[in-house]
């Protein structure tokens, strides 16, 4: 298991290294100057080339990779090209923000997420299956700024019983309406995938066995058949995590919330190259890392698992 | 304990599985359930385990004086012993009538659908269940597991037997609980001739010892020939009862 952690650790490397190549190369493809974002169309050549050379963006694409990774390999990642301020010290102070909401709408998902799939594969065929079916459809297809805006409009203007956005000094009031835009899509998905895998432990051999034997039918559920069920579950909290914790650009717009995703938004309009390197450099990682962990819950959660790596 | 099926109907899917089938089990020994391929042999026997409901009909248990019969009103599989309402108890813990009931008979499967762990903690799964553990118990599956021939394979993990042994295991699971009722599925089929043979003697040891009911599915007419008390034929849907031996 550990050999396992440690190759996977050493692949992050040239993945990394893979994910700064792809993203320099898109931001260079991009329409639009930094420096023209920066000081604005009517400076006088002289000012562009000198700006332009202490970003050093004058000199050849090649150099200016290199040059970004012997910053990385000093684990930096720049400065802001409109603020100056350095880029990891900016993420350091977002990314409690977004795992604060990422963690809140994931839990949120998964809970209500799992416990309405079950409730859908254990009363299969049923209106409450039907009505669950309906609701999952529902939260899959209705898009992020519809839901958060009715939200808003519903909870925040008419009925006055959540604040409309802000952040709010930590209260938890705050994080209601954001987390609950932000998880519906993963709500919704989770229920699915919890009915189907659900489904098909109820139909397996060792279920029809367990309740033979005399097995309670709660512990038919949510002992034998929802452990067994748990590993397409998990990957998709865990995908979703990794995504969540990159930044919910839509979410966090919305609801004025000082997360990641505002952040990249904030660099990909002006420009700011090395903001927009670190954000995704910053979430590689984390989603390279959540991946790795979710890998690693599966040798927790399926015997069969552990009995192939033993073999 | 007996068992009296009355006019139990199923289908599947507007196809009709079983139709009108009644019968009453009523003395000790093997009861042999014949038919072809998808003619319902399994669905019945799931249908008296208390693992599938029919569509209509009633399944009734009758031990002691008392009939235990499923109450279409609760719902699903949930019965009630309709001549005491009272939970009963099993080893200390308070059970609902429907799994009181469930407990007293079990289904052995053709896909066994053995627990990922050793022999020797598949079999004790059931008891333990029942909360049934120490020497006592111990004592219940050393006995079950040399009953089948699986005493020196007590260790070895449940998912690396053969088929042959798997049904065995499969079949001392069972054992060990001491069913009043026994139900085999289909117990030889995907097995070679000499676990079909150790199998076929284990069933009549099981007759000879008195040890429980057994009511078993067969397509093999000289299996059933060689073990049958009472053969029962399903055909179309229908159940006649055949032959007495």
């Amino acid at each position: 298991m550990l050999q396992y952690i440690l190759k996977r650790v050493l692949l992050f490397i040239p993945t990394l290294l893979g994910i700064t190549l792809i993203t320099f190369i898109l931001m260079q493809s991009l329409p639009g100057d930094p420096v023209l974002a920066m000081v604005g169309e009517r400076s006088t050549p002289e000012t562009i080339a000198r700006i332009r050379a202490e970003l050093g963006q004058d000199r050849p694409l090649p150099l200016q990779y290199l040059g970004y990774l012997k910053l990385l390999s000093k684990f930096e990642l720049g400065r802001s090209i409109h603020t100056n301020r350095k880029v990891a010290d900016d993420l350091l102070q977002k990314f409690p923000n977004t795992l604060k909401l990422g963690l809140t709408a994931l839990l949120f998902a998964s809970i209500v997420g799992v416990g309405l799939g079950i409730i859908a594969a254990v009363k299969r065929d049923t209106v409450w299956d039907r009505l669950i079916t309906l609701v999952s459809v529902g939260g899959i297809s209705v898009p992020v700024f519809w839901l958060g805006l009715a939200l808003m409009l519903i909870f925040a203007l008419y009925l006055r019983w959540l604040p409309p956005s802000g952040m709010g000094n930590g209260s938890l009031l705050y994080i209601i309406m954001p987390a609950v835009t932000l998880g519906t899509f993963s709500l919704s998905y989770i229920a699915r995938i919890t009915r189907s895998s659900m489904l098909e432990s109820l139909s397996q051999p060792f279920i029809a066995a367990a309740r033979a034997k005399g097995l309670p039918e709660t512990s038919v559920v949510l002992k034998h058949a929802l452990k067994n069920s748990l590993i397409p579950i998990v990957t998709v909290i865990g995908l979703d995590l990794g995504s969540y914790l990159n930044g919910a650009v839509l979410t966090e717009t919305i609801f004025g919330w000082d997360g990641l995703g505002r952040y990249a938004l904030t660099g990909i309009l002006g420009r700011d190259y090395p903001v927009i390197m670190g954000v995704v450099l910053f979430g590689a990682v984390i989603f390279v890392t959540i991946n790795l962990l979710v890998d690693v819950s599966y040798h927790f959660l399926d015997p069969r698992v552990r009995i192939k790596e033993s073999r | 304990m007996r068992l009296t099926l009355s006019h139990i109907n199923k289908h599947y899917g507007g196809k009709e599985i079983l139709r009108d089938c009644s019968y009453a089990f009523s003395d000790a020994g093997t009861y042999v359930l014949m038919g072809g391929n998808g003619c319902g042999k399994s669905t019945l026997l799931r249908i008296m385990a208390l693992l599938e409901e029919p569509d209509s009909g009633t399944v009734a248990f009758l031990a002691g004086g008392k009939v235990l019969a499923p109450d279409p009103t609760i719902g699903e599989r949930h019965l009630h012993e309709q001549h005491d309402k009272g939970s009963s108890l099993d080893a200390g813990r308070l059970l609902t009538p429907d799994l009181a009931l469930r407990r007293r008979i079990t289904l052995v499967l053709p896909r066994i659908g053995l627990f990922s762990t050793s022999v020797w903690k598949n079999v004790a799964y059931g008891l333990s269940l029942r909360g049934q553990k120490g020497v006592a118990a111990d004592e219940k599956i050393a006995r079950a597991l040399a009953f089948v021939g699986l005493e020196k394979k007590r260790d070895q993990h449940a998912l690396t037997l053969s088929s042959g042994e798997s049904q065995r295991l499969g079949i001392a699971r069972a054992l060990a609980l001491e069913p009043e009722i026994l139900f085999l599925d289909e117990p030889t089929a995907s097995i070679d001739e000499e676990n079909t043979s150790i199998i076929e003697s284990i069933i009549k040891t099981m007759k000879q010892e008195g040890r429980s009911m057994v009511i078993m599915t067969t397509h093999d007419r000289s299996q059933a020939e060689r073990l049958a008390d009472r053969l029962l034929l399903l055909t179309q849907g229908a159940l006649q009862d055949v032959r007495q031996a």
